[in-house]
Order: structure tokens, then C-alpha cells, then sequence
């Protein structure tokens, strides 16, 4: 997947900086979006995303998986950028899409509706300095950026959203030792049909 | 064998003292006579279980001890100078039926609060109380505590958000799998969830919220591989009947492992070594499913499995808990240590006491 750089007209876009802001839910460092991918549970997908990188090394997983803030998970993570596999540069954005499409599966009530408040406006996640991922001040009225997250958001929004195909269970990318903990990934549905479904427990014994 | 089971016994005396009517005593020639109805094997039966045992037996004295330690231990997590302000300001949740583990354990609980602290919870008991704490034994697969806990938060969480009341969760044992099942139920609970938007809280606050304080802990998360897997999880090398009788159970989304991954766990700290573990989940699995398969009844009960009780929609050969404590013996260990049915020749090793319903 290769993304190339784009200038926005700052006053056509749905921006997203701060989680506490209206459209924030749309950040990876959003609270309330936890996630649970092979049985762990996962309080980001920030640290979702950047486990990913390590598939090889389950305690530096664990280790940014433990960390309350998704922040905090970010900076261990690149404690460790030495031990990044190797072709992440390479997969680095299906990987992202399939953390979003988890984030949407799992979250489905709370993240649909943010997106589908964005309608069908460009959406950018502003940066300082990430030309990649977000986009910065170009001049008074542009943007300039790869915008990656937010062009995989309206991605997102168009299969899912607009389109509304289903979402219940999403499946791995494509993508050799893609791993957490040990194992590799597996399908991951949305918790409400596991719950309805007595997936996890019975709750008349034990 | 002799000199074997009765250091079993040295471990095993105090299973059932609180219960008169136990039927079968534990003794030296019980333990032999429970280990000789798995014929060559016997020997190997009885020393795996002599290696296991004193990590995974709570006696009656060991369960005092640690509840004594668990108190001071929430008397210093909610900073009060002395055992008598902490007991002033705490309510134990007591919410299972008679039967149940939770009465039993409230019981010792408030014995050891009258005996070393000189207080009598019950004296305090209508008095408003901050500090909420869940008594029970094992979490297995984490079914009832959700419940509990699910009905406790919805009631109380507006005072948990404004850190009027807290709550916390004191086990001796619990299994991984079922524990992060209940913490993710919890999570995705449809009326927590209610709760959690009108107070604006995210569902991370049930990590914060559930103080959770356990003496042992069952790594049965098979697909980590950080795992002790101190617990029954057999291979799939296993006989015909065993593999025909899984298809009985039908592939769920849930996908827990119905095997543990072979030459897992990376380090064996639970059996005497990996060879003898495999031994012991085969024969365990298979007499297991010898006296399942002695049940005359048409209809499948998908709980009940040769490895111990389980949920139904999980397509494996039971939790294998092996974790036992004093007052009774959990249906999620595996059946040969406590299937007690007439005509189906069985002598369990532990006597089985009514569990409730």
C-alpha cells in the first residue's frame, strides 16, 4: 500500500488533534475504544497498532499492551525500534486498517457514529511535524501531508459506513508472522454477539 | 505406593473437616485405593499428584492464614492506620446461596476478625460502609462472578465514579482465561455500557475500579506463550475416542484451544517434567471420558467433560483445574477426582459435597 503526499483546504476538512475535541474518537489515543485480539484485552489501538510491530518479541508486546495511556504505549514502543520487524515499512498501513476495522467491529455503537458524523468531508489528523501519518500547516488556508490515518478513516467510512457492509468479525491482514503474544492472530468479532451468544461463559455454574 | 499416599495424606487430612457427613474419609488406603483404579499407572498417578499438590492445596489452616494476610493487605491498599477503622468502613458482599463457597468463606473471614482483631463485623453492618469487597474461592470461567459484580457495579456506579465506594475482589485462585472473559464481559456489559457513556467514563475503568487480590493464579491462556499452564491441557496426540467425542461440540467463534500448543509450556514448573505431564492429561482425559460415557442419557450435557465442567459453547475437553481447597472440590477439575455416580464403579479421591444450584 503506498500513500503519496496531498494539500488539503483547511476550512473543507474534519480535523482531529486532541481526543477530548468533537471528532477525537477518531485518534488512535482515544480512551474508551478498548479492543480484544486473541484474548487480550487492549486499551488502545494505539498500542494495538504498535504491539504489531514486535511479533517476534511477546514481552515487548505485553510490555506496551500493560501501559494505562496509549501514549505511554508509543514510547516504549520506540524504546525498542531496533527489534521492529523488518518489512514494517512495507505493511505498516494494512496493519493500521486492520487495527481501525478491529476498532470499528469492537466499538461498533460509539466509533460508527463518530464517523458517520464526518459525512462525507475529507478527514486529516493534524500534526506539528508528522508529515506521514497526519498532516501540518502549509500555508494560512492548506495542509499538506500523506494523511495516511485519515485517508484509511475514509476508507473505513466508505466500506462500513456509507457502504455498510458488515463488519461482526474481522479477519487478519494477509501478512506472514503476524503475531501476538506467541500465536498467531485470529479473527476477532464484535463482543456483544459473543456475549449474546454465551461465547465467553455460562452464567449458571463455575 | 504406601509411602506415597500417605504423604498425601500429610497434605489431604483436613479435605472435608468442617463436613460431617463426608462419605468417603480421607486416608492413606482411600488415596491407594482412588489411585489403583488407574492400574499400571497408578504409581506415576500418585507421585505426579504428591509434586503438584502442596502448590495447589488450600487447607483449612493455609485459608485462614491467607485471609488474614488479605485483610491487612486491603487495610494498607485503602490507608487505614488500624484493622478496627478499615472493618468500620467495609461491607462484605455476600450475595451466593447457601451452598456456595462465599458464605463459607465470610464465615472464617469474620471468625478471624473476631479472633485476632478483637471486631464484630456484624455489630458495624448497617452502618454506610465505603469499602466493598466479593469473597470466593476459584474464578474458573468467571461466569458467576461477572454476574455478581455486573449487578453490583449497575447499582452502585454513580458512587464508584464519585469515589464514594469502592469495590474489590479477593480469590485464592483464578484461571486466566476465565478471569480476562469476566474483566471483558464487564466491559462490554450492555447496561455497564449505558453507564459508562451518561458518566462519561471509559470501559478502562473497570480495570481500575475491579481491585483484584489473588493467591494463585491457573496460566490457562493457551494461546500466550508466556504460559505456566499449570492445569490439565492435553496435547492432540490423543486416543480415537477422545478426538470422535470433541465432534460433538460444534466450532465456535469463542476459539479456545481445544490443545495446548505443542512443546508448550516453554519451561515445566507444575509436573515433575513435560513427559510425565503428557502422561497424566492422557490418562486423566481418557478415564475422564470413560465415565462420561457411562451416563445413560440420550442427551449430551455440553458442560460436563472428562477434563471437568466447562462452557457449553467451548469446544475442549474441560477447564482442568487442579486447584483444590479444604471445604469441596470443584466440578471444573477433571472427573477422576470427584465423579461419585452409582453403578458407574468410580471411588473419587475427593468426596463430592452438594455444590447448590
Amino acid at each position: 500500500m503506498k500513500i503519496s503526499e496531498r494539500t488539503y483546504n483547511s476550512s473543507e476538512v474534519i480535523a482531529f488533534k486532541s481526543t477530548k475535541e468533537e471528532f477525537g474518537g477518531l485518534s488512535n489515543m482515544a480512551p474508551g475504544y478498548s479492543i480484544r485480539v486473541n484474548d487480550v484485552i487492549i486499551p488502545s489501538s494505539e498500542a494495538l497498532y504498535q504491539a504489531c510491530r514486535f511479533p517476534l518479541f511477546p514481552h515487548i508486546q505485553e510490555e506496551i499492551i500493560n501501559q494505562n495511556s496509549p501514549m505511554t504505549a508509543k514510547m516504549v514502543s520506540r524504546k525498542y525500534t531496533t527489534h521492529t520487524r523488518q518489512d514494517w515499512e512495507e505493511i505498516k498501513y494494512a496493519v493500521m486498517y486492520w487495527v481501525l476495522k478491529v476498532k470499528l467491529s469492537q466499538n461498533f455503537d460509539k466509533f460508527s457514529k463518530v464517523l458517520s458524523k464526518t459525512g462525507n468531508t475529507p478527514i486529516v489528523e493534524l500534526s506539528h511535524k508528522d508529515k506521514d501519518w497526519a498532516v501540518i500547516a502549509d500555508t494560512k488556508d492548506t495542509l499538506k501531508g500523506k494523511n495516511a490515518l485519515g485517508r484509511l478513516l475514509m476508507q473505513l467510512r466508505s466500506e462500513f459506513i456509507i457502504n455498510n457492509n458488515d463488519i461482526e468479525c474481522v479477519c487478519p491482514p494477509n501478512i506472514n508472522g503476524f503475531m501476538l503474544y506467541g500465536s498467531e492472530i485470529e479473527t476477532v468479532c464484535n463482543p456483544e454477539t459473543e456475549l449474546e451468544n454465551k461465547l465467553l461463559f455460562d452464567l449458571d455454574f463455575a | 505406593m504406601q509411602e506415597i499416599a500417605e504423604q498425601i495424606l500429610e497434605i489431604l487430612k483436613d479435605y472435608h473437616c468442617d463436613y460431617s457427613n463426608t462419605k468417603y474419609e480421607m486416608s492413606a488406603e482411600h488415596i491407594t485405593k482412588w489411585a489403583n483404579q488407574f492400574g499400571d499407572d497408578a504409581a506415576l498417578v500418585l507421585s505426579e499428584l504428591l509434586h503438584f499438590l502442596p502448590q495447589v492445596y488450600i487447607s483449612k489452616s493455609k485459608a485462614i492464614e491467607l485471609l488474614k494476610q488479605r485483610l491487612i493487605d486491603f487495610q494498607n491498599l485503602y490507608k487505614y492506620q488500624t484493622m478496627n477503622e478499615f472493618i468500620a468502613n467495609t461491607h462484605f458482599i455476600d450475595v451466593q446461596k447457601e451452598e456456595k463457597s462465599q458464605k463459607e468463606i465470610l464465615k472464617l473471614v469474620k471468625a478471624i476478625i473476631i479472633n485476632d482483631f478483637a471486631i464484630n463485623y456484624d455489630l458495624t453492618i448497617n452502618e454506610p460502609k465505603k469499602h466493598h469487597i466479593y469473597f470466593d474461592d476459584v474464578l474458573a470461567t468467571g461466569g458467576t462472578i461477572y454476574r455478581d459484580i455486573s449487578i453490583w457495579l449497575t447499582e452502585n456506579f454513580q458512587d464508584v465514579v464519585e469515589n464514594k465506594k469502592t469495590f474489590a475482589l479477593s480469590l485464592f485462585c483464578f484461571h486466566q482465561l476465565g478471569y480476562g472473559n469476566m474483566k471483558w464481559g464487564l466491559m462490554q456489559d450492555e447496561g455497564l455500557k449505558k453507564l459508562f457513556d451518561t458518566f462519561e467514563v471509559s470501559n478502562n475503568i473497570i480495570e481500575k475500579v475491579v481491585q483484584t487480590r489473588a493467591n494463585y493464579i491457573i496460566e490457562n491462556q493457551a494461546k500466550w506463550s508466556n504460559q505456566r499452564l499449570n492445569c490439565a491441557y492435553p496435547l492432540q496426540e490423543q486416543s480415537k475416542d477422545v478426538l470422535v467425542y470433541l465432534t460433538n461440540f460444534s466450532e465456535s467463534s469463542s476459539k479456545v484451544q481445544a490443545f495446548r500448543t505443542p512443546n508448550t509450556p516453554l519451561i515445566e514448573t507444575f509436573f515433575t517434567n513435560s513427559e510425565n505431564r503428557n502422561k497424566l492429561e492422557k490418562i486423566f482425559t481418557e478415564k475422564g471420558l470413560e465415565l462420561l460415557k457411562k451416563v445413560n442419557s440420550d442427551e449430551v450435557d455440553f458442560a460436563k467433560r472428562p477434563l471437568g465442567y466447562t462452557v457449553r459453547s467451548h469446544k475442549t475437553l474441560g477447564t482442568g483445574t487442579l486447584f483444590f481447597t479444604w471445604r469441596n472440590i470443584s466440578n471444573t477439575c477433571p472427573l477422576v477426582f470427584w465423579w461419585d455416580v452409582p453403578g458407574h464403579h468410580w471411588t473419587p479421591l475427593f468426596c463430592l459435597k452438594n455444590r447448590g444450584i
